[in-house]
């Protein structure tokens, strides 16, 4: 497969975990490409392997075998100090338990972020975005689930990344409340053409994404493009 | 509770430290107590130790043993010597005696002090000997089994003492006696025993015994530290005192009458010496005397040979000049003897002639002589008949003869004749008569005469004619008798001329016959001589032709022969010459010899005369000495005046001042960690409890797993300290003290009291902390407790209020400082651990300054005279040899006499010690003992205002400046004097007082009994030559110099370093465990933050950097606290363990503060550099599935 075609190359990538004798693998001989620009859901069941392919493309694991690549690098070559370089530059993560350092505001939390990259996004501006410019100065246990979720991407944002992962970021939320942040994201994605990859068990919401790809049991068995997206607020779940 | 080992094991740890140290500091001073009580028991180490300034007799030893209480006694001797072993030489020995008979007993009596062999054997024969290990000896060398030592010749006379001077060292000991490097006092050299040497006690001379050692029944059994042992002993001490004055006058008396003896014995000698040395001194004299007369001699002969040798040098010289003369002399003496043997040649010749005539004469005499021979014959032959005709003629002859005489008496013809003869002799006598007259008268004739004077003529020619008448009448009578006769004369006469023809005949034949052999005879003879004649003759030619060879060849030679001579001459000159420089040489020789002899006859001469009056001055001081002889009195000394044993015990008692509190401390610090560890875990074990809770455990149940968890975690830990603290820690320690003390065995026992209460005490804490926070926890319900504790809400903090500040702070910085005050608890606990070991780590480093810092501060700061003499006699400081080497600038840069005396004043029931310094002059004191105050360093000056006492008797006597004391001073007078001022001191208490305020206070002057003094820059302490000057001085008992007091306590100052060590060691470690405890939890309490912060991209640096900071800032804060806390604690401590002689100092050094701050942040940045790692591995796509 040619790496320079796609945005993101998963290529015949194995994770393996040894489980006393025996050895798992929690993702086997996973192939797929997104194209950038693309708002990508991989979705599959619980324990099918989506976050270790997601932890593995965003540069906090590695993997046993095969090769990643990400913007015509090899992320799967990398050490662990390019690693960490990767993750702080190209990288911007939202989790599903938003994971926002408590004795930071909100704003603070974003400029963690911000002040380590090279050219940051104004961390008041993003939050903005995200709509809290209200909520700037509040703690996170001042915040409710999804303004925390949207400080959580707001900080992703802020550090310009070449793409936006996020781990179930409405897992922890409620319905409403995930319909607006999902919708932040695909908007995101659309207005800045930013390649945001979303993982969720959620198939429901594949139709909001422009790239679908299923993961089963550690492989990924269809990788398809959907060619006209729905809009969040148009799905039900 | 899995994932929690860390936490056990920080637990364990801590219980650990605290159990370890302070069993260790707690059962190290007992174990060393047991160790040095089992050791002197086991040497039998006397109890008692009595000595007499008149030595001990065996009957004192005999009264001793009689003493009830007693139990075994030993006299022996002990001398201090110099001894040489091999190269190195005056090696200061204190020799002791063995009682041999019993060392080789299974179960000796009266052996104590006995000693343990560690190679060789002990000494059996005389002069033989073991060493005593220890400093000097390194097991090498000369001083090794097999070397020898030798009694040094600088000892003088050592007969007294020792009977042999020679020994072979067959063994090395060990010995409780001599246990410790401290320095025993010698009487000689400088000052210090450095070897200590036992020998048989025949190897002794002494008169008596220098010792008694005396054991106590029942003492071995006590612990000689303790209180009962010493009362124990002091019971027979009494006991044995109670008979000490019998027993002294008794050996006073006999030693009086010895002395007396002795002293009578030497003014003999004494006075034979002086005679002897008359002799000598006279022979001498004598001698020299002898020897220049010898030399007089001498120069005389030289003089004479000098004559000679010039003289004869004159000669040669006219001799050379007279050669010539003498040469032509020759010459001519030789041209005439030459011509003489011309002459004698001729001679030769005319000698040959005449002998050859002679032998022609000698044939014809030989010729004659036999012609001659018949003749002769014939000659006899006519004789003989000629004899034979004779007798018939001679008788005839006779007859004739007879006819005549008888015809003669007939005409008496005699008768006729001489009338004849008569009457003629009358007229010649008348013709003469008128011959006479007539030629009277002067008359020619007769005739005239007559004519002219008839008278006187006539009567004249009367007689005369008168006279021939008469004649011619018996001339005719006589005429006719003859005629009448004539026929028978004719017969007669015809006979007798017959015979006489007949005899003439015959005569003429004999006389021709003698002629003819005498002829004969003459020509024999003649032939003879003629024979020999020729035979010399014949010689004398000889000779003669001989005599002329000579003569011409002595002739020839004799020029040579002259100019030979000459030579000979001038050499025999040369050599006499040379002779008489050498005689000359060898006279000037005899003559410088003579000098020095004489030299050196007037140096013995003062020798001996030096000697004898050093001879006198001794039987003087000898005198003074008998009549100064005083009652002695028993010394007894214990073994708490024992050097080795009490340096031990004082060292244990300093130790154990310093391991009660400590540990104590110590183990309060770990104790307070170990519970807040323990409340953190509770705490985060809140959902398991909830758990539990929820599937319905007890309350009860519940709390006893965790507290079975503290009780497992703190006896493991409390296992493993005690398991350290009762054998690594004593050892260790123990190894501190080995460097100064030889005690062979160390028992490390377990102390079950020790050891229950300090894991006791830790199960106590631990338990608590559990409980209390079990109890606050389980307090909650059990749905609150499943639901995660709620996440302390972020806050702003007081500073965010300060905007200018909080601006300008990194924003990182701005994260720890607000979670620094956000986790008040963790803030809380943080500083006081790391506090707390700090706190610990400024006391251990302050106890090092406060006890090291007294000997120097004391020695170099306060007691600023480099030296002591102890004086035993005033008189001492008369001494010129005193005088001299104190007064020598080179040496000494100033002195001061002194006096110190021991007073015990009880004050407020509590009885002090306190000496009383009495200085020569007040003024004077600074130069000698620097007063001042500790606090200000301001000095404080001696003056008649009142007296100046040291701090610590003023603190412990509650007084103060302006105060009135009252001291009893050795005579048991009581004094009261005003304290015009308090001084630092360390060492001891004094109180200076002036000479003015001592006599009025006792009514009497000090008088001094030491001297301190100042040595000169560059002048060397422990000087040897000085310090054995100034002991042989008498009166002078002991000098101590300052420096080796400093190294001495120096030594025990380096041994208590290493318990100190050991405390910073501990509180170090304390330290480590509880930052890394407290690391460890803040890394588990906030591992989701690390894991997005390195999500985040976050280089490990920086999430060290951002972890760390915290925990830094938390450490720097608690050690800054630390630092403060750790004064109190150190005040605290040493005023708590501080002993009653002691002061020890009250100040850390700013250094130990560095020392400590500076350990606080490397442990800090160890656990820095340990949880790094952790950091590393904390695994981000883990710590993200959790929910907060």
């Amino acid at each position: 497969m040619e790496h320079t075609e796609h945005f993101v190359i998963f290529d015949n990538v194995c994770k393996y975990y040894r489980m006393g004798e025996t050895r798992i693998a929690a993702a086997d001989h996973v192939v797929f490409h997104i194209d950038k620009g693309e708002f990508c859901i991989i979705v599959g069941p619980s324990g099918a392997g989506k976050t270790t392919v997601l932890n593995m493309l965003g540069g906090m694991d590695t993997c046993d075998e095969g090769h990643i690549w990400l913007d015509g690098n090899e992320v799967s070559a990398y050490s662990q100090k390019q690693l960490t370089e990767y993750r702080r530059y190209d990288v911007g993560f939202v989790f599903q338990f938003y994971n926002l350092v408590q004795n930071l505001t909100a704003l603070e939390n974003v400029e963690l972020a911000s002040e380590i990259c090279r050219q940051p996004l104004p961390a008041a501006d993003t939050l903005r975005q995200v709509g809290l410019e209200h909520r700037m100065g509040n703690f996170p246990a001042q915040l409710s689930g999804g303004e925390q979720q949207r400080v959580s991407i707001a900080r992703a944002l802020a550090k310009n990344p070449k793409i936006l992962l996020c781990d179930e970021p409405t897992g922890a939320l409620d319905y409403k409340t995930g319909k607006q942040v999902l919708g932040l994201l695909q908007d995101t994605c659309r207005r800045t053409g930013r390649t945001v990859i979303v993982i969720t068990h959620n198939s429901a919401l594949t139709a909001m994404a422009d790239r679908v790809i299923r993961i089963k049991s550690g492989q990924a068995v269809s990788n398809e493009v959907n060619p006209h997206p729905t809009p969040v607020e148009e799905i039900e779940w | 509770m899995k994932g929690t080992f860390s936490r056990f094991a920080a637990i364990a740890a801590i219980v650990a430290l605290g159990v370890a140290l302070l069993s260790g500091l707690f059962a190290t001073p007992k174990n060393m107590r047991a160790a040095i009580d089992g050791y002197a028991d086991r040497q039998h180490l006397h109890d008692l130790r009595i000595v007499s300034p008149l030595g001990l007799t065996q009957e004192d030893a005999a009264a001793i043993a009689a003493v009830e209480g007693v139990e075994e006694v030993m006299p022996a001797y002990f001398t201090d010597m110099f001894m040489d072993a091999g190269e190195t030489k005056n090696i200061i020995t204190r020799i002791h005696s063995l009682p041999t008979e019993q060392i080789e007993e299974r179960e000796p009596k009266g052996y104590l002090n006995r000693l343990d062999v560690i190679e060789g054997r002990l000494p059996i024969r005389p002069a033989e000997c073991v060493l005593v290990e220890g400093n000097v000896l390194d097991g090498a060398g000369d001083l090794a089994v097999g070397g020898i030592v030798r009694v040094s010749a600088s000892n003088g006379n050592v007969e007294d003492t020792l009977a042999d001077t020679e020994y072979k060292i067959v063994g090395i000991v060990r010995t409780a006696y001599y246990c410790s490097v401290d320095r025993e006092s010698a009487a000689i050299g400088n000052g210090t025993v450095a070897l200590k040497m036992y020998v048989g006690e025949e190897s002794f001379s002494q008169e008596a015994y220098s010792e008694i050692f005396v054991s106590v029944q029942g003492a071995s059994a006590l612990d000689a530290a303790e209180q009962e042992y010493r009362d124990a002993v002091d019971a027979v001490l009494q006991r044995i005192e109670s008979i000490s004055e019998a027993r002294c006058l008794a050996r006073y008396e006999e030693v009086r009458e010895q002395a007396r003896e002795q002293l009578d014995d030497a003014r003999t000698e004494l006075a034979e010496a002086e005679a002897e040395a008359a002799e000598q001194l006279d022979d001498a004299e004598r001698q020299l005397a002898d020897g220049r007369a010898e030399l007089d001699d001498a120069k005389e002969k030289l003089d004479d040979a000098k004559e000679q040798i010039d003289s004869g040098e004159a000669e040669l010289a006219r001799n050379q000049e007279t050669l010539p003369g003498m040469l032509t002399q020759q010459a001519q003496e030789l041209a005439a003897g030459r011509a003489a043997l011309v002459e004698a040649e001729a001679q030769i010749a005319e000698n040959e002639r005449l002998l050859n005539d002679s032998r022609a004469q000698l044939e014809a005499a030989k010729q004659l002589a036999a012609q001659m021979e018949p003749s002769i014959a014939e000659g006899e032959a006519q004789l003989a008949r000629l004899e034979a005709a004779l007798p018939g003629l001679r008788e005839s002859a006779a007859e004739a003869q007879e006819v005549y005489d008888a015809a003669a008496a007939r005409y008496r013809i005699d008768e006729k004749q001489q009338q004849l003869e008569t009457a003629q002799a009358d007229l010649d006598a008348k013709e003469q008569q008128v011959r006479e007259g007539v030629a009277a008268a002067g008359c020619t004739t007769e005739e005239e005469w007559l004519a002219n004077d008839e008278a006187a003529a006539k009567p004249v020619i009367d007689a005369r004619d008168e006279a021939r008448n008469r004649r011619d009448s018996a001339q005719d009578e006589y005429d006719a008798a003859r005629i009448a006769m004539a026929p028978v004369q004719s017969e007669r006469d015809t006979a007798n001329n017959r015979l006489a023809a007949a005899e003439a005949a015959r005569d003429a034949s004999a006389a021709s016959l003698a002629a003819a052999r005498t002829q004969l005879a003459d020509a024999k003879r003649q032939i003879a001589e003629g024979e020999r004649q020729l035979a010399a003759a014949k010689k004398q030619v000889l000779e003669a032709e001989k005599q002329i060879a000579a003569g011409e060849m002595s002739l020839s030679l004799a020029p040579d022969l002259a100019r030979l001579q000459m030579e000979l001459a001038r050499a025999q000159l040369d050599s006499a010459q040379l002779q008489y420089e050498d005689g000359l040489a060898e006279y000037e020789d005899g003559e410088a010899e003579w000098e020095r002899g004489e030299a050196e006859f007037r140096e013995q001469k003062r020798d001996v005369q030096q000697q004898l009056a050093d001879a006198r001055q001794e039987i003087a001081d000898a005198e003074k000495a008998l009549a100064e002889l005083e009652v002695p009195e028993w010394y007894r000394f214990d073994r708490g005046d024992h050097v080795s044993i009490s340096s031990f015990l004082s060292n244990v008692d300093k130790l154990e001042a310093i391991t009660t509190v400590f540990p104590v401390f110590f183990f309060l610090v770990a104790a307070l960690v170990a519970l807040t560890t323990m409340t953190r875990m509770v705490e985060e074990e809140r959902l398991q409890i909830g758990t539990l809770k929820a599937l319905g455990y007890e309350r009860g149940q519940i709390m006893f797993k965790y507290l079975l968890y503290a009780w497992v975690a703190t006896l493991a830990g409390g296992a493993a300290g005690a398991a350290i603290g009762f054998t690594a820690l004593p050892v260790v320690l123990w190894n501190a003290y080995g460097t100064m003390y030889t005690v062979p065995d160390f028992p490390c026992p377990f102390h079950p009291g020790i050891c229950a209460a300090a894991v006791g005490a830790a199960l106590v804490c631990t338990s608590l902390a559990t409980l209390s926070a079990c109890g606050q926890t389980l307090r909650e319900w059990a749905a609150q407790l499943l639901l995660p504790k709620a996440p302390k809400a972020g806050k702003r903090i007081f500073l965010e209020r300060i905007t200018p500040i909080w601006r300008r702070m990194k924003f990182t910085h701005k994260v720890t400082a607000r979670n620094l005050l956000r986790y008040k608890k963790r803030f809380f606990m943080t500083v006081v651990g790391v506090a707390g070991c700090t706190a610990l780590l400024v006391t251990g480093f302050g106890l090092n300054d406060s006890i090291g810092d007294i000997v120097a501060k004391q020695y170099g700061e306060i007691f600023t005279y480099d030296l002591m003499l102890m004086l035993s006699k005033e008189s001492a400081l008369e001494n010129e040899t005193l005088l001299s080497r104190m007064n020598d600038p080179e040496m000494i840069r100033g002195w001061m006499s002194v006096r110190q005396e021991r007073s015990e004043p009880e004050i407020d029931g509590k009885k002090l010690g306190v000496y009383l310094f009495v200085s020569e002059d007040a003024s004077r004191l600074p130069a000698f003992v620097d007063l001042h105050e500790r606090a200000t360093g301001a000095p404080v000056r001696l003056t008649e205002d009142g007296i100046i006492v040291t701090e610590k008797f003023c603190e412990q006597a509650g007084l103060s400046a302006g105060d009135t004391v009252t001291l009893e001073n050795t005579d048991g007078k009581l004094g009261a004097f005003t304290i015009a001022g308090i001084a630092e001191n360390y060492v001891e208490n004094f109180a200076y007082i002036t000479p003015e305020q001592y006599a009025a206070a006792y009514g009497k002057a000090a008088r001094p009994n030491s001297v301190v003094g100042l040595l000169a820059d560059g002048a060397e302490s422990g000087n040897e030559a000085f310090a054995a000057a100034l002991l042989d001085v008498d009166g002078v008992a002991g000098i101590t110099w300052s420096k080796d007091m400093r190294s001495a306590l120096d030594d025990t100052i380096a041994s208590i370093n290493i318990v100190i060590y050991v405390i910073i060691l501990f509180a170090g470690s304390l330290a480590f465990v509880v930052l890394y405890n407290l690391m460890n939890i803040n890394i588990t309490e906030r591992v989701k933050e690390i894991a997005t912060i390195k999500v985040l991209g976050f280089y490990d640096r920086e999430v060290s950097a951002y972890v760390a900071r915290e925990s830094n800032v938390l450490a720097v804060i608690g050690m800054a606290v630390g630092l403060v806390l750790g004064v109190f604690l150190h005040t605290f401590i040493m005023r708590t363990v501080e002993v009653d002689l002691v002061m020890f100092g009250r100040e850390i050094k700013p250094l130990s503060f560095v020392y400590s701050a500076v350990l606080t942040i490397v442990f800090s940045m160890a656990v820095d550099v340990w949880m790094r790692r952790k950091l590393r591995n904390i695994s981000m796509v883990e710590s993200m599935k959790a929910p907060e």
